[in-house]
């Protein structure tokens, strides 16, 4: 009996070689007990799988293999943000130039010398030399409210004076 | 038979097996050969020569690139941009793999675009250390885009050869607007002279930097954590001065000057309550945009701090402030003037020669009368006076912000070479020279009531939109009583009102303090005797002063006088700056005409 069961694990042996040479799926029954205590040690789903050495060695340089992927992709990935940075940082103070340049402009445009040009060459006005006029006006609420808190220049009586402003009737 | 079959079958495998081994061996030596350069090269290369090739390839990957600060920027009061920044090109060349042929066609075609000499570009790139060389610096949008044509253009040869680097490049908007007392900035970042140079410290924030390896184009690559400095951008300035008001001073300065036929001039108004400079006008002035234009570099000292000069008969403010307030006369103290006066064995007189007989000191001011002006000095006495001079600031520095001021000269009684002489030639403005900006606060201090503030021209410091620094009014002492400065502004007044020399500077509906001056120009320490330096000074209106003017025209061909020149001058400036300042009219005005 023993030798004919040692006949038949090596016929089984064999066959397994010659059908999965890496992977093998026996059934329970015809496991020995070694192999048995060993399968009893893994999960359950793992039970009924038998690794070959060569596995590990699949398994090793696949993992060896993604690692270095993984970390392929992450260097693209920084080199590749880097870059996204560069061009919004370039993005960015191209924009802050503009709003220099802007600025400039706007103080360009504003400046008392082109207002005064714009004024005598587009709008044809002329300086106002001695023409202007004072004249007296009522007191509005504004001015009610600054005579509560007089000035030292307030000595001109209540009446304030402005420029080109409409003159109460007498 | 069949045996030997057999033995000859086995020996034919025994040699095939042979000289198969023989094969296996061959390729295998030959791999393991191969495999041992391999390792014996890369060994040599990354072990033995680590250190050499390693930093021959930093030299080549990995450097430092300095990171430009923003350079703050310049406002005045009223929030409007006085200097700015923008950003101009520079233009490098790439002289790697270009032979002489080559880098002469480039030169041919780039040069007239530079507006430079081909032989002189192609002498530099040729003799220049490194690879990517600059040709031009700051060069302007239109030359730009003119070089961006060429390349379009001659793509063969300019292509990958000539390239462009931004560069930050400060704007002044207003051009000549307050040049000199904003100054201009360099192409590398340091300010020159006025308020560029004197808070350079705070303008020129700090370059940072940053060591990292770059790629092909390069552009640093952060596969290392790089190291770096960010830079410190500048801290904003906001100024006291009023661009309205300094384009009104700029404006009638440039129109006296045409009138009286003058050399140059300036035009400084203060406010007398805080010491805030409202506008500093010089003319000939200089575009701060094309400061590497000029040739002549005295065009950007500012004579209102830079230069001293006798103040003429403005000095006389003085003079009467410290003789009413050391209690020696009053505006009513009457004395005979008989044109001239001898003292020390000199005789001074009048400035045209008039005797004026009996008069009050409010007249000898209003006439500007040096007789009369002598007369207060000597009963002040000479200590006394030249205590009050002191106390008035003269001879000392203001401290006022911009750079470059200078202190005055005068010599007073404890110095080695004082005369006697110099207290009746003081009183009334020679032998004494003084900053402008000196004699105006000095003058403020009148305004105000009698205190004497420091100039400055700073309001504010801000960085990132908050306020960091702010000058607040620094009272330096009090100088004179406000009774006596309130004597002075009346008396200054009436030379005003009573059609006296200061007349063509009334307003009206408005009392004005001004005091004329002409002053003789000296060269080498001595009178020219041709020429003037006409001048007027004063405050609006003369009780609660808005501001104090001070006007000098050098050399006026219509007239030397300052009463004919800055005179008229100062009554039209205060006219637009109290309508501009809302200041209230306070006397009578003539009734409209319909």
């Amino acid at each position: 009996m023993p030798n004919q069961r040692k006949t038949q694990a090596q016929a089984l042996s064999v066959n397994r070689r010659k059908v999965a040479p890496h992977l093998r799926v026996a059934p329970r029954s015809v496991m020995s007990s070694a192999e048995q205590s060993v399968a009893n040690m893994r999960p359950r789903f793992l039970r009924n799988v038998d690794f070959h050495p060569a596995l590990y060695l699949f398994i090793g340089v696949a993992a060896l293999t993604i690692v270095a992927f993984i970390y392929l992709a992450q260097v693209n990935a920084v080199g590749n943000t880097n870059y996204t940075l560069q061009e919004a940082q370039g993005e960015h103070a191209q924009l802050q130039q503009q709003k220099q340049n802007l600025q400039l402009q706007i103080a360009r445009t504003q400046s008392l010398t082109n207002i005064e040009k714009a004024a005598r060459d587009r709008l044809h006005m002329v300086p106002i030399g001695d023409k202007y006029e004072y004249l007296p006006v009522a007191p509005g609420p504004m001015q009610v409210m600054q005579a509560t808190t007089p000035t030292p220049l307030a000595g001109a009586g209540s009446q304030e004076l402005g420029i080109g402003q409409a003159v109460p009737a007498p | 038979m069949v045996q030997n079959t057999l033995n000859q079958r086995a020996q034919q495998a025994a040699r095939r097996r042979r000289l198969d081994n023989w094969r296996l061996w061959s390729v295998l030596a030959i791999f393991v050969l191969f495999g041992l350069y391999n390792s014996s090269t890369l060994f040599s290369l990354q072990v033995l020569q680590y250190n050499v090739l390693s930093d021959k390839a930093e030299v080549r990957i990995r450097w430092k690139d300095v990171l430009p600060p923003a350079r703050g920027l310049i406002y005045d009061s009223r929030g409007q941009l006085l200097a700015g920044n923008t950003t101009a090109q520079d233009v490098y060349v790439d002289k790697t793999h270009s032979d002489d042929l080559n880098l002469h066609e480039i030169c041919d075609l780039l040069a007239p675009a530079l507006r430079q000499d081909a032989g002189d570009m192609f002498s530099r790139l040729k003799n220049a250390d490194g690879t990517n060389i600059r040709v031009a610096s700051f060069i302007d949008d239109a030359t730009a885009a003119k070089i961006h044509q060429l390349i379009d253009n001659h793509q063969k040869s300019l292509r990958y050869k000539v390239s462009f680097e931004p560069t930050p490049k400060r704007q002044y908007p207003g051009d000549t607007l307050a040049a000199s007392a904003l100054g201009f900035t360099d192409h590398e970042n340091q300010g020159h002279y006025g308020v560029e140079e004197f808070y350079n410290s705070k303008l020129a924030g700090k370059a940072g930097w940053i060591l990292a390896e770059h790629d092909a184009e390069g552009r640093p690559l952060v596969f290392q954590q790089p190291q770096m400095e960010p830079a410190e951008d500048g801290s904003d300035l906001v100024l006291t001065i009023d661009s309205a008001v300094q384009y009104m001073a700029e404006r009638e300065l440039k129109n006296s000057l045409e009138e009286y036929k003058a050399e140059s001039g300036y035009i400084v108004v203060q406010d007398p309550n805080t010491g805030g400079i409202l506008a500093l006008a010089n003319t000939p002035a200089f575009n701060p945009n094309d400061f590497n234009k000029y040739t002549d570099y005295g065009l950007f000292k500012n004579p209102v701090v830079n230069d001293v000069r006798e103040p003429g008969s403005t000095m006389k403010i003085l003079t009467y402030s410290s003789s009413i307030d050391g209690g020696a006369i009053t505006p009513d103290t009457s004395f005979y003037c008989n044109g001239y006066m001898t003292k020390y064995g000199w005789t001074i007189w009048n400035a045209t020669r008039t005797a004026y007989g009996q008069e009050t000191m409010r007249q000898g001011l209003g006439r500007s009368d040096n007789i009369a002006s002598m007369f207060a000095a000597e009963k002040l006495g000479q200590d006394k006076y030249y205590d009050y001079v002191k106390s008035f600031g003269i001879g000392k520095r203001t401290g006022i912000d911009l750079a470059g001021e200078v202190a005055g000269l005068i010599t007073y009684p404890d110095d080695e070479n004082f005369s006697p002489i110099n207290l009746y030639t003081n009183s009334f403005g020679q032998g004494v020279a003084t900053t402008p900006i000196q004699l105006l606060t000095a003058v403020s201090a009148v305004a105000n009531g009698g205190t004497l503030l420091k100039p400055h021209v700073m309001k504010q410091i801000t960085k990132d939109g908050k306020v960091t620094d702010t000058f607040e009014t620094q009272q330096i002492r009090r100088v004179i009583k406000p009774e006596t400065a309130s004597q002075i502004a009346d008396m200054l007044a009436y030379g005003v009102e009573h059609k006296m020399v200061a007349r063509f500077a009334a307003v009206p509906g408005y009392h004005v303090s001004v005091k004329t001056g002409t002053a003789q120009l000296v060269e080498d320490g001595k009178y020219t005797g041709n020429g003037s330096f006409a001048s007027a000074m004063g405050f609006a209106p003369s009780h609660g002063a808005r501001f104090t003017l001070y006007i000098g025209i050098l050399n006026p061909r219509t007239s030397q006088w300052g009463e004919n020149t800055a005179s008229r001058s100062w009554g039209r400036l205060a006219k637009e700056l109290l309508m501009y300042m809302k200041a209230q009219p306070t006397e009578p005005l003539a009734t409209p005409t319909p």
